[in-house]
């Protein structure tokens, strides 16, 4: 188990908090060749292993496919270019909330990375307002 | 859209960003979402798995 802990880097022995926007490999549907993108996701939840120390972590996607209206009150859409800039984005993004595409990954180098420059793969993380649009989209949407 | 335009105030506050930045333009499809979770996905039902933060709904164990 130590081996394992020495194995992955730094950041894998602090867990991401809840709201973190982290830069994680999520499959696309049509991928381009070669190794998947790592593309932003939010964390939606944390686990610690008991045993191990290690952690892991529920995200949800993001991606630059906006759908505004049809998914406007049931995805945290982000398009405010203050607020993309506060979150550490780039570009205007929607996270993907509904629990069928949420997946629960150990947080470690085969599944998370750090964009180039970057020490973590933690990009940012929901401003406030948006924290609460989360709770105000998960109650509405009751779990769905 | 916030994409940028010419004139328009530096996303990234003045931050030169990764390619890998611009490169999440697409959707994930449940097909894929069931495999990565199946090859890659954690189950939390195990009794070692502790939730340490959250809000409400989880993907369920």
């Amino acid at each position: 188990m130590l081996w394992g802990k020495l194995s992955q880097p730094k950041w894998t022995l602090s867990p991401p908090n809840l709201f973190d926007i982290v830069a994680g490999y999520y499959p696309e549907s049509k991928p381009k060749a070669g190794t998947p993108a790592h593309r932003p996701c939010l964390i939606t939840a944390v686990y610690q292993d008991t045993e191990g120390g290690t952690y892991a972590c529920e995200v949800a996607f993001g991606t630059k496919s906006l759908k505004s209206h049809q998914r406007a009150g049931l995805d945290i859409i982000i398009a405010n270019s203050t607020d993309i800039d506060a979150m550490g984005l780039h570009m205007a993004t929607r996270f993907d909330l509904d629990m069928r595409n949420r997946v629960v990954m150990e947080w470690k180098n085969d599944n998370f990375q750090p964009w180039k420059g970057y020490n973590s793969p933690r990009i940012g993380a929901l401003t406030l307002e948006y924290q609460k649009e989360y709770a105000w989209i998960m109650a509405k949407r009751g779990g769905v | 859209m916030a994409q940028k335009t010419k004139g328009a105030a530096a996303n990234g506050a003045g931050n030169k960003l990764p390619p890998e930045a611009f490169e999440y333009n697409d959707d994930v499809s449940t097909d894929t979402v069931e495999q990565i979770r199946a090859e890659r996905g954690v189950d939390v039902s195990e009794k070692k798995w502790k939730l340490i933060d959250a809000l409400g709904q989880v993907v369920p164990a």
